[in-house]
């Protein structure tokens, strides 16, 4: 199985703060990774050198065989990679389907009519093609990510990049929107999935990752992970969720 | 007080010759307005090199002196002729204003927007043009729509530079035939068809904008 | 000679003419500024009432002031009503009248509008904190209000100082007439009299909005914060 993504010691700091202090791991093809970790632990800004929306100060990423750095097409790259963001972040102005077909049109060059199934087929995945002509202001939050999730399929990624993308919805929004993630672990969607619900991180990944002050503590079996942590720094992180009730 | 109504009807072509100078002087120096700010507030937003120190300075300039004193430097100190001189200053005040208007809606539209527009592998220029300056249009609809009034009401003073506009012909009006309120009360009247149905489209435009479905 | 004619603004008269104008505009924006701050709180606060009896009598004073520019509602007062009703006013009078009028309708919005919009649940917290009703208003809705007013009120006030070169159209002698007397009496011996003069004038008024402007500003950026 080959490694669709490897990064190797990265490395990235924000003045004199350290976010990201060696980082190495690899995706394969087909596999879901899971990150987990408390907040400023580095993992958002992880994701987001991936696809160059911050710098790295030293290390290397590779994506598919090319090493991603300064004079990347990070044009190319970013319309193989898709990423969702906790903020949705759909565009106020177009309609959903709009939405969904904007990339595809502008960066891919496709036919109005063809994005336009495709659109359709991924709203129909994600359970919203009757909000085809609906604006993003009329829609629930949890709709909202499911619309955000489908315009980043749409592109046909190879890797799809999902930054806590549950974090502003309720409890059963969170649901509608893992709901569509499981579907795609299902059929094989490579998948990287920062996440603070720790139900779903035990249920999705191949593997998982903890991160603590910029570095990964842990890898693992997700399942292993939570049985037997071996780190006093992610016991006493796991140990926070519990008195959740 | 008695008036002196045939005189005023027949001071009518005056005024509406007059007017449509003020209209055409008011409608050119907007949309230059218009232009100048939508560029400086672009370069700002893309932080263009050496173009933004000279760009803030012309904002400030402009915005903060009078129209007049900017139509007696450019007619009387720079030689500029009359017509093109209104025209111009109003471009060159409105420019100001127009820049920040534009300005507040790029800055209002969320920087996460960018990023995930460049996420689905837009460039830089397609971000701006599909995503970022729709949003920053609706956004600073309501100040455009303040700026258009008060620079059709700017336009008033252009008679300093002898621009035959409605105040010019009234003015004449009160000096050489003394019908003072007559030609007042006609004044008063021509900025009320030219300003009335202007600040009534700005208010629909606006209300549209606020209770659109496409809006924030 | 780049610099020819630049020497009327080194004669020590000419200078000290200009400053006595720009005496004469100040003073009428200084008097019309305070008249419209003051006058223009009161109705706010007054057009903070919803009921029609004020809201009507309100919108009408408020839009018919805005929607006729301020040269017309000069040349109305100087030509028309001062004559017309026996008043025997000057420009400078009939220029203050006229800029405290249109300075206290933007006020009085102003005003309105900075303390109508604060939160009704600012309100309730502190009434639920068992704060009274004059408490409320003296350490929540005041001091919030007055945050958001001021940089506006202050830009009003920058907007009446740019508007007073409007008074050289009503034979006021101020910092304008003076640079066209000036310019005037210098022509012929001088080309570019206006240039420099108009020039000076320019730069003056840049440099007494700009400062002010920038308070604003810098207020509305500290303040906006929460």
């Amino acid at each position: 199985m080959s490694d669709i993504l490897r990064v190797t010691n990265l490395r990235k700091s924000f003045g004199a703060l350290r976010v990201l202090d060696g980082i190495d791991f690899s995706v394969g093809e087909g596999r879901v990774l899971t990150i987990i970790g408390a907040s400023g632990c580095g993992k958002s800004t992880l994701l987001r050198t991936i696809n160059g929306l911050e710098t790295i100060d030293d290390g290397e990423i590779v994506f598919d065989g090319e090493r991603l750095g300064a004079d990347t097409d990070w044009r190319r790259v970013r319309s193989h990679i898709g990423m969702v963001f906790q903020s949705y972040d759909l565009f106020n102005h177009l309609k959903v389907i709009d939405n969904v077909t904007l990339a595809p049109i502008k960066v891919q060059n496709k036919g109005k009519e063809e994005a336009e199934e495709i659109a359709m087929n991924l709203l129909r995945r994600v359970g919203l093609e009757d909000k085809r002509g609906a604006y993003p202001r009329e829609l629930s939050g949890g709709q909202k990510q499911r619309v955000a999730i489908a315009r980043a399929l749409a592109m046909q990624p190879r890797i799809m990049l999902f930054d806590e993308i549950t974090a502003s919805l309720d409890p059963e929004m969170s649901q509608e929107v893992l709901e569509t993630l499981l579907e795609l672990a299902a059929i094989r969607m490579t998948m990287i999935v920062v996440t603070h619900e720790m139900g779903f991180a035990k249920a999705i990944g191949d593997e998982l990752l903890f991160m603590d002050g910029g570095k990964i503590l842990e890898r693992g079996a997700p399942r292993d992970f939570f049985a037997a942590p071996q780190t006093q720094r992610a016991r006493q992180f796991l140990s926070r969720f519990e008195y959740r009730i | 007080m008695e008036l002196d109504y045939q005189n005023m009807i027949g001071s009518i072509p005056l005024f509406a010759q007059a007017a449509w100078t003020t209209l055409w002087i008011a409608v050119s120096g907007v949309l230059l307005a218009s232009a100048i700010g939508a560029g400086c507030a672009l370069s700002l937003y893309l932080e263009w090199p050496f173009l933004t120190r000279p760009i803030k300075a012309y904002i400030e300039v402009s915005r903060n002196t009078p129209l007049l004193v900017q139509l007696f430097l450019l007619h009387f100190g720079l030689k500029v002729e009359a017509l093109p001189c209104a025209v111009m200053a109003l471009a060159f005040l409105g420019g100001g204003y127009m820049a920040e208007a534009f300005r507040a809606g790029l800055e209002a539209v969320e920087r996460s927007q960018v990023e995930s527009a460049l996420s689905l592998g837009l460039s830089r220029y397609e971000t701006v043009r599909y995503v970022v300056l729709p949003q920053a249009l609706i956004s600073a609809v309501p100040a455009i729509g303040a700026n258009v009034i008060f620079l059709f009401k700017e336009t008033s003073v252009v008679s300093v530079v002898a621009v035959t506009d409605i105040v010019a012909v009234a003015k004449d009006l009160i000096s050489l035939y003394y019908e003072t309120a007559e030609a007042l009360i006609m004044l008063v009247i021509a900025y009320l068809v030219l300003l009335t149905p202007i600040c009534l489209a700005v208010w629909w435009l606006e209300r549209r904008v606020k209770h659109a479905v496409f809006g924030r | 000679m780049p610099f020819s004619g630049a020497d009327i603004l080194l004669d020590s008269a000419n200078l000290a003419r200009l400053a006595e104008g720009l005496i004469v505009t100040v003073r009428v924006a200084a008097v019309s500024i305070v008249f419209a701050f003051v006058l223009g709180m009161l109705i706010g606060v007054i057009a903070l009432s919803r009921g029609k009896l004020v809201q009507i009598p309100y919108q009408i004073f408020l839009q018919s002031i805005r929607i006729v520019p301020q040269l017309v509602w000069l040349f109305l007062f100087f030509f028309g009503f001062a004559k017309w009703l026996g008043w025997n006013w000057n420009g400078e009078t009939t220029g203050i009248v006229v800029f405290s009028i249109w300075g206290t309708a933007e006020m009085a919005d102003i005003v309105r509008a900075s303390i109508g919009s604060l939160p009704v649940h600012q309100t309730q917290s502190a009434a639920a904190l068992g704060l009274s009703r004059s408490q409320i208003y003296l350490f929540v809705l005041i001091p919030q209000a007055v945050r958001r007013l001021l940089p506006v009120s202050i830009n009003l006030a920058t907007r009446i100082i740019k508007t007073t070169p409007l008074l050289v159209l009503i034979t006021v002698v101020e910092v304008l007439k003076v640079g066209q007397q000036l310019i005037e009496v210098n022509i012929l011996t001088n080309s570019l009299a206006a240039f420099w003069v108009y020039g000076l004038i320019f730069v003056i008024y840049f440099l007494i909005c700009f400062p002010v402007a920038l308070l604003s500003r810098k207020l509305e950026a500290r303040w906006s914060v929460q």
